[in-house]
């Protein structure tokens, strides 16, 4: 699909534009410069002798850069042109241009360019509305550069735009006269320079120009060596492999506020830190690049909650949902400065640190993090179980806040199989197995690496009571499956969901109970054969395109498939893992956030649900963990364990340089005709 | 690590808040200096032991520099009261040096603070 719009993006700063790279926001075209939720610059056009050039191609093979190959037309039903321009843009603080002309008639040429700017400095949460400005834009020329502000009393952000060669500069253009000769060429550059701060010492340098960054060139070169190398028989894994690396690598969010590079959550409206996802991004990559999970528990440990704060549904201990920094956080017309909406980030906190650890053996992290780590669980206690009946509910107590606080948190995804909504507080049964989880593992870290055997202890008799009392209260014995939750009034809410898989992938399910997850996960109800549907078609709340009620979502799909392997489930697991693997190559090798849950046998290919982020963190992540499914890579805190079973159709699999405590190490892996359950490993 | 103490704020430096010290438990394994500035003007060392226990000081020299709007931002900022992240959006403080120390300590101050004591009366 060819998309109407073109994107570069780099951490928390992306640049969205028409395909000829001109910038022209309106609320139905969300283009802009954006940098930490803020749009700073909200029109840029070019036109050549009043006209605009006409696309010929884009090439966009690098995530920051991207060159828009035009012609400037004849008004003709063919583009007879003699002017070719090039515009080239890659981000940094901002933005570098160079725009290049070249005259390819036998004839002078004598042009006028002129590039229209300005600011809106829209909040990313205005920018689909109506602006209502409660302070003063401003733009002043100053010399060689044209400021574009905007100030409301102290809060100030200023672009300032700066051309490489002499031009007529007015409040709202930049304007060149050229002459070109026979076959000659005209350039100039451009650096458009976004200043969150305008006032502080780092942001006062000169605004001069500056060659292209070959930074981030360098950057993604090392992030990509890094990686373990994958070797395979089935080529589309190649692809999916890299752009999943590459990707990732563009979403890695950077901020002078929070220490290190972690994962931000997904293109355009998710370029920020959003808890739940960088953390389960980065437990996917863990054998990839674990250090983005040291990031990411430096960077949530940091923001963690220490207040009781209703209208940023804080509570002490709390792990944040989602930190913003534009304007309406700025004077808490929102309240993601952060906001807590999230019972789900505080154990998968727990669950990544110990994951982190056992696979990196990294225990100065850990236990410069055990004061949080112990107020992670105090909050699972004390506030994650609002009325003490031993489970984690919630309800939002900012009545603006999320409704549903799980990851399917649209208003309409907790629904009993009759279609009604459930009531809050809601503890979902995910909730349950996370908090399960989180205490077995941090039971371990307690025990060895915080020496508090007692500590250890008691979290485990905690673990061990709550699997024994969720399996009574969750487990529904007519169609053995386990309830979505339970709602306010502690009613089973009875929909067949893959919230199942979630379980297996925690261990709270008792393994009397395991073989029937598992056989409904992969059931016609549920699994679509291009992934496992969030909802299953037989329920009353079921929507093939309903955002948490029946579409596929890739990560989701990585957790169940890994949950099926911890129970044994390891042909079910292959089955998923490739069935979303072939679902990434039907879409150019990079999984959206989510797609339709239409039947295979239906369409041809996995239809698009309209509005999923892309790339999106966590499924950028999910084939990174589906790798590690199909290889049955573990480690125990010392050694890599590898046992393969490797989907048929993947004749050959190798991951080579996997990092760890073990230093590096390979997995290879084949599939096996007669038995799929078959495997061979070695370690080199 | 302890860090060296120096002599305290006297109340006729800066005004009450400057003679207050005291225990700060969200800032327990933290130690470190802060210059606070107020107005471009600097009003004493923010310094923070291991054990938690915070006070201002006398001094103009830290690796770290906070360089806050008004004098009432800086109270509210040492009782705990103001949100960091608004304070750094809306340019009331401004940090200078190691980011994430300024803003860890902003955070551990939320988790009581003597300044919270003190401007209460308790």
């Amino acid at each position: 699909m060819i998309l109407d719009t073109v994107s570069i993006l780099d951490g928390n700063q992306f640049v969205v534009s028409n395909r000829q790279g001109d910038i022209e926001a309106t609320p139905t075209e969300n283009h802009g410069l954006f940098l930490e939720d803020t749009r700073f610059l909200s029109r840029w056009v070019l036109t050549i002798n009043g006209q605009r050039p006409t696309i010929l191609s884009i090439d966009d093979t690098a995530y920051y850069r991207v060159h828009h190959f035009l012609a400037l037309a004849t008004g003709a039903v063919y583009i007879d042109s003699h002017l070719t321009a090039v515009r080239e843009r890659s981000l940094g603080e901002g933005f570098h241009e160079e725009l290049l002309l070249l005259n390819h008639d036998k004839e002078p040429v004598d042009l006028e360019i002129r590039l229209e700017a300005a600011a809106d400095f829209a909040d990313l949460f205005e920018v689909k509305g109506k602006l209502d400005k409660k302070g003063e834009l401003y733009r002043h020329v100053e010399g060689d550069s044209l400021r574009l502000g905007y100030k409301r009393d102290s809060y100030c952000r200023e672009t300032v735009i700066v051309a490489g060669s002499p031009a007529q500069i007015s409040e709202d253009a930049l304007v060149f006269h050229a002459h070109i000769e026979p076959h000659g060429r005209w350039s100039t550059t451009f650096e458009v320079r976004a200043l969150p701060d305008p006032h502080s010492v780092q942001t006062k340098r000169p605004a001069t120009t500056r060659p292209n960054r070959p930074d981030l060139d360098d950057d993604l070169r090392e992030w990509l060596a890094d990686a373990p190398r994958l070797v395979t028989s089935w080529q589309p894994l190649d692809f999916i492999y890299r752009k999943s690396l590459v990707d990732l690598a563009a979403l890695r969010f950077r901020t002078a506020t929070l220490p290190g590079t972690l994962p931000a959550a997904g293109l355009p409206w998710f370029m920020a830190i959003f808890g739940r996802d960088s953390l389960i991004t980065s437990f996917q990559a863990i054998p990839f690049a674990p250090d983005l999970a040291a990031s990411t528990l430096k960077s949530l440990a940091l923001l963690q909650a220490r207040r009781d704060d209703p209208f940023r549904d804080a509570e002490p201990g709390k792990i944040p949902h989602e930190l913003r920094f534009g304007e309406l956080t700025a004077f808490e017309v929102t309240p993601h400065s952060p906001y807590y909406g999230t019972a789900d980030a505080t154990p998968l906190f727990l669950i990544l640190m110990e994951e982190y650890e056992r696979w990196t053996g990294d225990r100065d992290l850990v236990r410069g993090l055990e004061r949080e780590a112990r107020a992670a669980t105090i909050w699972m206690d004390r506030y994650g179980d609002r009325d003490g009946d031993g489970y984690i509910e919630y309800e939002r107590r900012n009545p603006a806040g999320l409704e549903n606080q799980c990851w399917r948190d649209s208003g309409n995804s907790i629904a009993f199989a009759n279609g009604e909504l459930a009531t809050t507080p809601t503890a979902t049964c995910d909730l349950q197995g996370y908090a399960y989880d989180a205490k077995m593992r941090t039971a371990r870290l307690a025990r060895e690496v915080w020496d508090d055997p007692a500590w250890a202890g008691e979290l485990e008799r905690q673990a061990a009571e709550l699997k024994r009392r969720f399996n009574n209260d969750f487990w529904i014995e007519d169609r053995g499956f386990f309830a979505l939750g339970l709602d306010g009034n502690k009613r089973k809410i009875d929909s067949l969901t893959s919230a199942i898989g979630h379980l297996l992938w925690s261990g709270i399910v008792d393994e009397d109970k395991a073989k029937s997850c598992a056989e409904h996960l992969v059931s016609d109800a549920l699994f679509t054969g291009w992934g496992v549907r969030t909802m299953a078609q037989t329920e009353g709340a079921y929507n093939p395109i309903g955002y948490h009620v029946g579409t596929v979502w890739p990560h989701d799909n990585s957790i169940i498939a890994w949950g099926l392997r911890r129970y044994g489930f390891r042909k079910e697991a292959a089955i998923v893992s490739k069935a979303i693997l072939e679902a990434a190559a039907m879409f150019g090798y990079r999984l959206p956030e989510a797609f339709a849950g239409y039947t295979r046998v239906s369409t041809k290919y996995p239809v698009e649900y309209p509005t999923a982020c892309s790339p999106q963190a966590w499924a950028t992540g999910t084939p990174l963990l589906l790798l590690r499914t199909m290889l049955g890579l573990e480690s125990d805190g010392k050694h890599l364990i590898i046992e393969p079973a490797v989907p048929e159709g993947i004749d050959r699999l190798e991951l080579l340089d996997i990092p760890g405590v073990w230093g590096r190490l390979d997995a290879f892996g084949r599939a096996r005709k007669a038995k799929t359950n078959g495997a061979s490993a070695t370690a080199a | 690590m302890e860090t060296t103490t120096s002599a305290p704020l006297a109340k006729s430096d800066t005004g009450e808040w400057a003679s207050v010290a005291g225990h700060a438990p969200g800032l327990s394994g933290l130690s470190g200096r802060i210059l606070l500035r107020v107005d471009g003007v600097p009003v004493g060392i923010l310094q923070i032991q291991e054990s938690g226990n915070v006070a201002v000081i006398k001094g103009d020299d830290a690796h770290t520099v906070c360089i806050i709007d008004t004098h009432e931002t800086l109270i509210a900022m040492l009782a705990g009261d103001r949100d960091p992240i608004i304070d750094f959006l809306q340019g009331r403080v401004r940090t200078e040096g190691d980011h994430v120390f300024a803003l860890r300590v902003r955070f551990g101050l939320q988790a009581g603070s003597p300044w919270r004591s003190a401007k209460t009366g308790s």
